[in-house]
This record gives C-alpha cells, sequence and structure tokens, in this order.
C-alpha cells in the first residue's frame, strides 16, 4: 500500500497514464481510501481541465501577412542560391562582404599613413643632396680591404725573390709572417732574419672592414731593389 | 528500446506526420531546401498557429508573440537547409520556438525592468501590467471569466522551466518523449517538471479561487 508522500509524487504521472499497472492499482486503492489524495488528484485535474480549455488566441492578421511575406522572401532566397551558379555567387557576396568588413576598420588608418609616407618621403627626396666624396682618398665605405704596403726603407739587396704571407694587426704593423706552400722556404737562419728585418722596416696600410681598420693576412712578393707585387 | 517504451508500449506519437501533396516529411524537406513556394506554405499553415499559441503561453507579454514567432520561422527557413532529421520536423520547431521564448524573457527581464524603475514611479510588473493590453481585447473581453484569468495568471506566475513542461504538454498535448526531446532532457526530468508545474498551479488556483483556504506555500527551484 502506497502512502500519501509516493502517491503526491505520482499523481501527475497517474493523470498522464505513465505508471505501470501495479502502480496504477496501488494509487486507486490508497485514492479509493484517502480523501486528502483524492481531493488533491480532482484538484489536479481541474487545472489540467482549465488549461485545455484555456481559449486559443487567433493569429493576428498582420503576423500573418508577415509570416507569409517572409516565407516567400526566404523561398525566393533559397531559390536564388540553389545551383552552383548560385553557390558561386552566394559565396562571391560572402567573400565580398567578408573582405569588407575586414578592410573597412583599417581602410582610414590604412589610407592616412600611405599619404603620410608619400609625403614624407616627397620631404626627404627633394632635400637629399646625393653622396658628395669630400675627398679623393677617402676609404670607401661598405666594403673590405685587405692590408697594403705604404712604404719599404730596405729591401733585400739582391735579385732573390721572395713571397711571405704577413699577418697586418689594425694599426698596420706586423706580427706574423710565413712562406705559402709551393713558393719556397726560408733556407737559411740568415735568411729569416733578413725578411723579419725587411718586414721590420715596412709599413702596411691594415686592412679594412666597413671603414674601420681590422688585421687580416696579405700576401706581399718581394723581388729585390724594392719592386713590391702585393696580393690581398 | 528505451525504458519508457518497454513500460508503457510503443510510442505512437512520435510517428511522422503526413504532408498533403508532399507525401512524407523527407519530401516537404527536400522541396523547402529547393526553395518551393507551396512547401514554405505548407510549413506555415501547419505550424504558425501552434507556434503562436506555444509562445503566448511562455512569454509573459504577449505583444511580444509576433515579433519572437517571427524570429522562430525566420530561423527555421534559414536552418532547414542544415536540419539532418535527428528529430522530427515538429519537434524541431518547437524547440526552436521554446527556446526563443525563454530568450525572449530573459531579455525582457534584464533590460526592461530597470529602464522602468529609473522612471520612478510603478514598478515593474505593474507598470508592464498597465501598458500590456492582454486580456483587454475585444476578443479576450468575451471569454473574460473567472476560471480563465484565474489559470492564466497562475500560468504567469510559476517558474518558466516548469511551466514550458506543463505547456508542452496540456496545451499543446505533446508526448512525454516529444517534450524530452524538445527540451533536450530526460524523461525522467520531463516528469518530474509537469509534476511540479500542475503542483505549483493547483496551489495557485486554490489560492485564488478559495483564498480563504489559504495553502501552504513553497519555493520552486529549476534545479532538475
Amino acid at each position: 500500500m502506497m502512502d500519501c508522500q509516493q502517491v503526491k509524487l505520482t499523481l501527475s504521472a497517474f493523470q498522464d497514464g505513465r505508471v505501470l499497472d501495479g502502480e496504477r492499482l496501488a494509487i486507486e486503492q490508497h485514492l479509493a481510501a484517502c480523501e486528502s489524495c483524492a481531493e488533491r488528484l480532482e484538484q489536479l485535474e481541474l487545472v489540467r481541465h482549465s488549461l485545455r480549455n484555456l481559449p486559443r488566441r487567433p493569429l493576428p492578421a498582420h503576423l500573418k501577412y508577415s509570416l507569409r511575406s517572409l516565407a516567400s522572401r526566404e523561398a525566393a532566397r533559397r531559390r536564388y542560391y540553389a545551383g552552383l551558379r548560385g553557390a558561386v555567387r552566394a559565396f562571391g557576396e560572402r567573400a565580398s562582404l567578408w573582405v569588407n568588413n575586414l578592410m573597412r576598420p583599417v581602410a582610414l588608418p590604412a589610407a592616412g599613413g600611405l599619404v603620410s609616407a608619400v609625403f614624407l618621403f616627397v620631404l626627404v627626396l627633394t632635400n637629399f643632396q646625393g653622396i658628395v666624396r669630400q675627398h679623393p682618398n677617402d676609404v670607401p665605405l661598405a666594403i673590405i680591404t685587405a692590408p697594403t704596403v705604404r712604404s719599404v726603407l730596405f729591401d733585400l739587396s739582391d735579385d732573390s725573390e721572395v713571397t711571405l704571407d704577413v699577418f697586418v694587426d689594425e694599426q698596420g704593423r706586423v706580427l706574423d709572417f710565413v712562406i705559402p706552400e709551393g713558393f719556397g722556404s726560408a733556407a737559411s737562419h740568415e735568411m729569416r732574419r733578413r725578411l723579419a728585418a725587411t718586414l721590420l722596416m715596412t709599413s702596411f696600410n691594415p686592412a679594412t672592414a666597413f671603414g674601420q681598420p681590422v688585421s687580416g693576412w696579405v700576401r706581399v712578393k718581394f723581388r729585390g731593389r724594392s719592386e713590391i707585387d702585393v696580393r690581398g | 528500446m528505451l525504458p519508457d517504451e518497454k513500460q508503457f508500449g510503443p510510442i505512437a506519437e512520435t510517428a511522422p506526420a503526413d504532408w498533403p501533396g508532399f507525401g512524407d516529411e523527407e519530401q516537404l524537406l527536400a522541396r523547402l531546401r529547393a526553395g518551393d513556394d507551396a512547401a514554405y506554405e505548407a510549413l506555415l499553415e501547419r505550424f504558425q498557429t501552434p507556434v503562436y499559441q506555444l509562445v503566448c503561453r511562455l512569454i509573459d507579454d504577449p505583444n511580444e508573440a509576433g515579433d519572437v514567432v517571427q524570429d522562430v520561422f525566420l530561423k527555421v527557413f534559414r536552418g532547414v537547409g542544415s536540419f539532418r532529421g535527428q528529430s522530427s520536423l515538429k519537434t524541431w520547431i518547437y524547440r526552436i520556438a521554446v527556446n526563443e521564448a525563454h530568450n525572449r524573457r530573459r531579455w525582457f527581464v534584464r533590460h526592461r525592468r530597470p529602464e522602468v524603475v529609473l522612471d520612478g514611479e510603478e514598478e515593474g510588473p505593474a507598470r508592464l501590467e498597465r501598458f500590456s493590453d492582454h486580456g483587454r481585447t475585444p476578443y479576450d473581453w468575451t471569454l473574460n471569466n473567472e476560471m480563465r484569468i484565474a489559470i492564466e495568471e497562475a500560468l504567469e506566475g510559476i517558474n518558466p522551466v516548469f511551466r514550458s513542461a506543463v505547456v508542452l504538454r496540456d496545451l499543446e498535448e505533446l508526448s512525454y518523449e516529444e517534450i524530452a526531446d524538445i527540451l533536450d532532457v530526460s524523461i525522467g526530468t520531463v516528469k518530474s517538471r509537469i509534476l511540479r508545474g500542475r503542483e505549483a498551479l493547483r496551489r495557485a488556483l486554490m489560492e485564488k479561487l478559495e483564498p480563504a483556504r489559504g495553502l501552504e506555500w513553497s519555493p520552486q527551484t529549476a534545479s532538475d
């Protein structure tokens, strides 16, 4: 036998026939015995009856026309977009709209920026005189140059020819030298001493990189009697 | 087979509807997608009045119902191309209607009431009552009786979550399965909402009709 609380929770489903057979019998038995629950069911039936008998509001005429117009418009729109051509056209329209929406907010700043850039460029161009070379022996910028021989005080004092690779620092001083492969070698200590003395008395212009003096190697060929050939 | 179907037999009320001149629902949908005027007309003929009735019962201001119904059908017409038929056309349209009505109701609560309060005159509901004309059209005057007013007022007073379930069941006479599909909840939740909605209506109605009884009041929540 169900109690009042259980029946109270199932009365709504009972009204709609959404209870199992056994449950329905138990509820009916309880209702036959319990006046309070029977009255509650009666009230719920009154509620449902009242709801079902609520007057139907007539559809306003203007709404009917509006809906018909809407349907006609949407049907035409759908026909327009039907088929491949329509799809392509629709895609084009959507893309155009998307680009417009994307660009419109930045159109004014972008145009302003472009005009400003052109204006500034013209302003600079009218005042631009070109590169004026003030001194003919200026070191050209933006290139890398090898060390060069500035002057030789002594030479080898004979007709021998020696080729050397000389390492010159950024102040034009000789720090090291070697005889490159295939150009012979310093046969004697005396020969090396003479070479060192000759280089000691030879001044170099240092190598440059972008106008700044840097250290670097240079190949120098001594041909006796101060005939010097320099290869960077 | 669903548990409820096992208990209560096959679900007969969710069978697809016939569409005179279009065969079944699939053919109607195909014609709608092709932009056939007659299909649009048939859809409107079938659903415009039920949707209007439903929306009128779900929002507090019947004057807004027309706008909501137009929004509903605009969504239906625009969405018919992507409708996959996972539910019936009827439950899909009703679901859109219920959602639109709830959205409008929420918007109304958020935006209209502060505007009214700032005027410094009557409070929101009283002022809205004064300006809205439901129950004041010639049609309504002829049907203006005590019971109708009582049940309509009681219906407006209950929690919108319960109201949707009760309206769909008792006014639109939909099955529990259809209501569950429309509200996107389980059948158990539908049962619970209908129970609580009817109980709230019963209390409100009894209070109005028999004020001396002074029935007990209990708070409503939309937790399920």
